[in-house]
């Protein structure tokens, strides 16, 4: 199993340098944007963003890395698979006295290696440069690093995905993203946890149910028939939450279509006397009507800003 | 002196055949005499690259036919051919083949005259070139 | 001494879709022979072969190789079984020694003086890039790796496909020096009747996903003759002639192929009181070509068993 690992890695190790030297491109680039920010800080300038002052923590930060993480999982999974796609290469591949799973194991081990390494190493230099005193003009805290941790686990789970894309025998190419998209879900549902602890429940069990399904399709050369009773199971519960997100996309899809006066919505607010107003939207009769909600009293305010 | 065996694929006779009919010739006009060893059933395959199976075929129909004999531990040889067929069994053989020839002699307008001379020549061509020596009693 | 065969199908069948690829294969490879499997292009040869090899399920049926199910092949028999697929496949990056170190250590057997045999019968350099090769010297190094480790079943996918001459008599030459031990058994499927010719012990053929043939070659040869009858007109209608492969008609002369002639067909033959009759000798060009082309004026499915008929 070892030749294996040692060939997969020498195999991909230049895709793995490429995401590397690009991902510390981009994180150089945030930091450089922060040293502006604080340059422009003393000499007056007014975009000022409290957010923005730890690098680690800043809004392109973060999605940088969360969509770097993803793209690069999902590239390496993709290309592990897609190389060896040719039927008869697969077979020489297969072909060996080394079960279906090691062989599995040995791609998986060689890919995420790669993954660890390169997307780690530079986000692990750039955390390194905001924790040593004397670079970043702001606190820095561990627990800061858990932001772009989640993302950076998460790609493990994207991997899986373009694993799961590459394996899969389906001809329609959407079906074969639907693993992807379960990917995805995972991600924005890591990305709205309050806790890390539970960021790192959705990844783990994201990653398990997409790494069974890529190893169940691993195992029956991408037909669905021959595979595990596991890997089944797995497959259909990715597909499941992929299509969540067509299912999310017609939704929106659909909200853009119909007309927007087909329906109101309104919302409640509480001035700061303690009297609740109720907020229609689109505003009814071109002026503001607020009702209290103990219906008392009506209040007109005069048309105009 | 070493026989050198050809074989051609897409023939209409298949391979095994066509060694042994080399063999009856060479043996027929004197390229191979009694006593010369022929190559082994795997050098031979080996050189012409046919299966050895299809080689042993032909050694098994020469042994059978009393014309080759396989000394053990030293080879395969050319033996003088044993009376295999009885006068009775040998005559079954030849004369169809004299009918085929006749009768195509004939069809192609050949008088009885011209068909004796032509098979005293090819008769004479035969004896000389085996040296004279008739196998047959 | 009835060994059990090597290989051994029952009713293996795989569908893409609605098509049929294999239909109700039913083979059996005896141990220690030379195998040919013949088919037209498109007649599941492929499909049979990587079925066997577990590389894909069949859709109904089974069989067996080297004794082990073919369904769940278990991991040690893959080292006794060697694979050459057609198109000789490997990662374009490795040059040759490095592939060969590469699967040296999956193989416990392993022979290294075979790979350097062979890889210098093709006349490989040990550092030629692999994406640098002929497909003559790819398919030279594919059959290295695949000897190197000795197995005791060899499975060739069209190995002679596109390599030139002087590459395909190194191929042929290779298998006919590995019949040197009897425990070996080489099944492979070929487009060249020539190569088949040479070296094939046994041959099956597969015609439109259905099993027309298995047997060995002599009995296929023997089995299909070419009558050649002459009239001094036009030849009278054919009767029914068990059989029949192909019937020809020509001013005079009526040529018909068929399988199995023997003394009842000659006497329909005769009853049609032809000037001559004659059986022409057949090369295996086409025998197979009339065996398995567009029928003439009958359609026939034969089955021939391994005993002489």
């Amino acid at each position: 199993m070892n030749t294996l690992i040692r060939k997969e890695l020498r195999e991909h190790f230049k895709l793995a340098l490429l995401g590397c030297a690009l991902f510390a491109f981009i994180l150089v680039q945030n930091y450089r944007e922060c040293n502006a920010l604080y340059a422009g800080l003393a000499l007056g300038a007014d975009n000022w963003n409290n957010a923005n002052a730890q690098p680690l923590l800043s809004g392109s930060t973060t999605s940088a890395t969360g969509l770097f993480c993803a793209i690069f999982g999902a590239v390496l999974g993709w290309l592990q698979i897609h190389n060896e796609r040719h039927r008869d290469l697969w077979a020489f591949l297969i072909h060996r006295p080394l079960s279906r799973t090691k062989i599995f194991a040995a791609k998986m081990i060689a890919g995420l290696g790669l993954y660890a390494l390169g997307a780690g190493l530079p986000l692990l230099g750039f955390i390194v440069m905001t924790w040593m005193p004397g670079h970043i003009a702001a606190p820095f805290e561990w627990t800061m690093t858990l932001p772009v941790l989640s993302f950076y686990l998460s790609g493990f789970v994207f991997y899986f995905a373009g694993m799961l894309t590459s394996l899969r025998q389906a001809r329609w190419y959407a079906s074969r993203g639907l693993g992807l998209g379960a990917a995805l879900i995972i991600s924005i549902a890591l990305s709205s946890a309050p806790e890390f602890w539970r960021a790192l429940c959705f990844i783990l069990v994201g990653g398990a149910i997409l790494g069974t399904a890529a190893w169940g399709s691993f195992a029956s050369n991408g037909y669905y028939a021959g595979q595990p009773t596991s890997g089944r199971r797995a497959l259909v519960g990715s597909l499941v939450l992929g299509s969540l997100v067509v299912v999310g996309l017609a939704v929106a899809l659909l909200e853009s279509v119909l007309p927007r006066e087909a329906y109101t919505w309104s919302r409640y607010q509480i001035t700061t006397d303690g009297g609740i107003y109720k907020m229609p939207s689109p505003p009814a009769n071109r002026s503001k009507s607020r009702s209290s909600m103990a219906r008392r009293c009506w209040i007109r305010r005069p048309a105009g800003p | 002196m070493k026989f050198n065996f050809t074989i051609s694929t897409g023939s209409k006779v298949a391979i095994y055949k066509q060694i042994t009919d080399q063999v009856w010739m060479a043996v027929a006009t004197g390229k191979l005499a009694v006593g010369d060893q022929l190559p082994s059933v795997r050098a031979l395959a080996e050189e012409l690259v046919v299966n050895p199976n299809t080689i042993a075929h032909a050694y098994s129909d020469l042994t059978r036919d009393g014309l080759i004999e396989a000394r053990a531990g030293r080879g395969v040889f050319i033996v003088q051919k044993r009376k295999v067929y009885t006068a009775e069994e040998a005559w079954r053989r030849l004369e169809p083949l004299l009918d085929a020839a006749i009768g195509e002699a004939m069809a192609l307008d050949f008088t009885p005259q011209e068909l004796k001379v032509a098979f005293d020549q090819k008769l004479d061509l035969w004896t000389q070139a085996k040296g004279g020596s008739p196998d047959h009693e | 001494m009835n060994e059990q065969p090597v290989i051994c199908t029952r009713d293996l069948t795989r569908y893409f879709g609605g098509k049929p690829a294999v239909e109700g294969l039913n083979l059996e490879v005896p141990r220690g022979s030379v195998f040919a499997f013949l088919g037209r292009n498109g007649s599941g040869k492929t499909t049979t072969i990587r079925m066997l090899l577990g590389l894909m399920q069949p859709t109904r049926g089974g069989g067996t190789i080297l004794g082990h199910n073919i369904c769940a092949l278990p991991t040690a028999a893959r080292a006794r079984i060697g694979y050459l697929t057609e198109e000789h496949q490997l990662y374009g990056w490795m040059n040759v020694k490095e592939c060969g170190d590469f699967q040296s250590r999956f193989y416990p057997r392993w022979n290294e003086k075979v790979f350097r045999g062979v890889v210098g019968h093709f006349h490989l350099r040990m550092t030629a890039r692999v994406k640098d090769l002929s497909r003559g010297e790819r398919a030279g190094l594919c059959l290295g790796l695949t000897l190197a480790p000795e197995p005791e079943l060899l499975i060739l996918d069209d190995p002679t496909l596109g390599l030139d001459p002087v590459a395909c008599r190194s191929l042929v030459e290779s298998m006919v020096y590995l019949t040197r031990r009897s425990d070996r058994t080489i099944f492979f499927s070929s487009h060249q009747l020539a190569d088949v010719e040479r070296v094939a012990d046994y041959i099956a053929i597969l015609d439109h996903s259905v099993l027309r043939a298995c047997c060995p070659l002599e009995t296929f040869r023997n089995s299909v003759q070419q009558v050649r009858l002459r009239f001094p007109g036009a030849p009278p209608p054919l009767p029914e002639i068990p059989g029949l492969l192909q019937a020809f008609r020509a001013e005079g002369e009526l040529r018909l192929t068929c399988v199995h002639y023997n003394g009842a067909t000659e006497t329909a033959l005769r009853a049609l009181a032809p000037e001559q009759l004659e059986l022409v000798p057949l090369s295996l060009e086409d025998a197979f070509i009339s065996y398995l082309g567009d029928r003439g004026e009958k359609s026939f499915i034969l089955s021939e068993t391994e005993a002489e008929l």
